[in-house]
């Protein structure tokens, strides 16, 4: 294509195709150790099987720990693919169509592996089935009345939804795979682009289905985290039952998906060397998002904190003395200093435009996130009965399980840049022609 | 009928001889492109595609999949919990509010492959740059028009392919 930009389609073919299939010591090196790493957090939960959720430390009064901290984490994380692909597609933003790929293979992955937490918390996770709604002869069902059912609908359909997503968005691109292969990789990807053209007509039947499917995709983000934050505000246990917890839910999710798009991106760019298709641009406009999202975060998190404070429930100031100094203040304050005061820097174009400092901070963003929905969990421990209180270890199967889920998130990441297009090659055409 | 086939490397060319053709009255016109671009999409005007039709039934469809799901458990097991009617309505809405979204999302899907006849895998007349760089126009004539409609795409800048006729 003639142009008077720096960067060619043919370019942009090239570049994006050059980081699948090849195989560099490296990326062995990182799948190995990923796999490694799953394999161990499997061999947890096999000992976790065998002798019972006790190797979990699960017991009175905090039933819940890390795994539905990580649970809320995950689905949270799954939450920037969709701002970036459907929501800021909606309001016609163009910086996201180099970043937007990722993010969502990020969504598809990070709800796999949310998905199988409530599997490991089952104990008898071959009794899984009985969760689904179907005729028995114990003639027992679902209860519908409760969130976690209303959990697990909401987020299955957000799974099923957000993976469709990705390959629809991608079959323009699997076409130009196809058309840059041979043999069966011809074929595996011919039968991928279910014989993608780019006639006139298809492009018009698929923007029109884009579309349509990013407003139903903006329409069940909300509610996904909103009904995960309901698992706790519908109880009545102080620290949770709160009104403004969906809001402070979402945007908590947002703000730490948007940290994992930058971490992945910085990767990307650096492994794959892809400065030229993600630029630093780029980079300065996630991080300002990233920035907006979490004073709407820090909004919402001094909301949820000092009406209790100021009401002067004993019950609630319990909990809340609980984060500032009690068992839950370790995640507290790391929360509060990775989550809460490092991302203040971002304010400055400078750091925006750093990738050292962007990289540490999105990873720390994500300790302090995660810290946070820990923190929220160990709520429990000081309930309205001091009786009751009591406090909460991890131990070396549930925290190996959560390491081994970070690993499978990590793992699949890599085998996803290997297969498909990491960056969606007709969108940055698109730019590129939208720039001339 | 047959088919003339040509490459284009800007997408004004390849305009410039969809709208010759037009004006020859040569109407079976098909671009392929590697992105859409919105001039030819207005030149062309391809028959409105009614995707909503499919993501709007199917979300109706969601909608009374979750109710039906919600209301029928609560009506197999008259188990009271949490105080709550044996028929409550809010968790009614919440599951068919999602059923509404995951079946939108199927039926959105359902009517893109529906639409562009997206099972055949086959590529009868294709021009593999067409994924990366060029644009390609095709048009249909009779079979004593051909060489008059070549010449018209060749006038326009393009590159002639080999293309068969059906």
């Amino acid at each position: 294509m003639a142009s008077n930009h720096p960067i060619s389609f043919s370019d942009v073919n090239r570049d994006v195709l050059r980081t699948m299939f090849r195989l560099s010591p490296l990326y062995v090196l990182a799948v190995l150790v990923t796999g490694g790493l799953v394999a161990w957090g499997g061999y947890a939960w096999s000992v976790q099987i065998d002798y019972g959720m006790g190797m979990s430390g699960k017991r009175h009064p905090a039933m819940w720990f890390l795994y539905i901290g990580t649970f809320v984490f995950w689905i949270g994380v799954s939450h920037a693919g969709t701002l970036l692909s459907a929501i800021l597609h909606l309001l016609k933003v163009k910086w996201r169509k180099p970043l937007y790929r990722i993010a969502e293979a990020m969504t598809s992955i990070s709800l796999l592996c949310a998905a199988i937490y409530p599997l490991i918390h089952l104990g008898r996770v071959w009794k899984f089935y009985w969760l689904l709604p179907y005729p028995n002869q114990r003639e027992l069902w679902p209860n519908y009345r409760s969130p976690l059912a209303w959990d697990t609908v909401a987020v299955s359909s957000y799974l099923v939804g957000s993976s469709i997503f990705l390959y629809f968005g991608m079959i323009p691109d699997l076409a130009i795979v196809r058309d840059n292969s041979k043999g069966i990789k011809r074929t595996i990807y011919g039968i991928l682009a279910l014989g993608w053209k780019g006639t006139n007509r298809e492009w018009y039947v698929f923007q029109k289905a884009y579309t349509i499917y990013a407003c139903f995709l903006t329409a069940i983000v909300p509610t996904v985290h909103g009904i995960v934050s309901w698992d706790f505000a519908m109880s009545i246990q102080p620290g949770w039952h709160s009104t403004v917890f969906a809001p402070y839910f979402v945007s908590g999710a947002i703000f730490s998906g948007v940290a994992f798009v930058i971490t992945l991106l910085i990767l990307m760019r650096k492994f794959f060397k892809l400065k030229h298709l993600v630029t630093d641009d780029h980079m300065d406009k996630l991080a300002l998002l990233m920035f907006g999202i979490y004073l709407i975060w820090f909004y919402l998190s001094l909301m949820e904190v000092l009406p209790e404070w100021f009401a002067g429930d004993p019950f609630h100031k319990n909990v809340l003395e609980s984060r500032f100094w009690g068992p839950a203040s370790q995640h507290f304050w790391v929360m509060f200093v990775t989550a809460g005061i490092l991302p203040l820097f971002l304010i400055s174009r400078r750091f925006r435009r750093s990738m050292p400092f962007l990289f540490v901070s999105s990873i720390l963003i994500n300790l302090g996130m995660w810290a946070e929905r820990v923190m929220i969990v160990i709520s429990t421990t000081r309930s309205f009965i001091p009786a009751s209180w009591g406090d909460i270890q991890a131990t070396w199967v549930d925290s190996s399980i959560v390491i081994g889920t970070f690993a499978m998130f990590g793992f699949l990441m890599l085998i996803f840049c290997k297969l498909f297009p990491s960056v969606s090659m007709y969108e940055v055409k698109e730019e590129i022609h939208e720039s001339e | 009928m047959v088919k003339a086939f040509a490459a284009y490397s800007s997408p004004d060319a390849a305009l410039h001889a969809i709208r010759e053709l037009k004006r020859a009255g040569y109407p079976e016109i098909l671009c392929y492109s590697p992105i859409p671009y919105a001039e030819i999409q207005e030149e062309l005007k391809p028959k409105s595609a009614r995707v909503w039709a499919f993501s709007l039934l199917f979300a109706a469809c969601g909608v009374m999949f979750g109710l039906t799901l919600v209301l029928g458990t609560f009506y197999l097991m008259n188990l009271i919990t949490g105080g709550k009617p044996i028929l409550s309505i809010p968790p009614g809405l919440v599951i068919a509010y999602e059923c509404a979204n995951l079946f939108g999302f199927l039926g959105t899907f359902t009517g893109l492959v529906l639409l562009t006849r997206r099972w055949r895998r086959k590529l009868d007349v294709y021009e593999e740059r067409a994924s990366e760089d060029k644009l390609v126009v095709l048009a249909e004539c009779p079979d004593g028009h051909l060489t008059q409609v070549q010449n018209l795409l060749k006038k326009a800048g393009g590159e002639l392919r080999p293309a068969g006729g059906r």
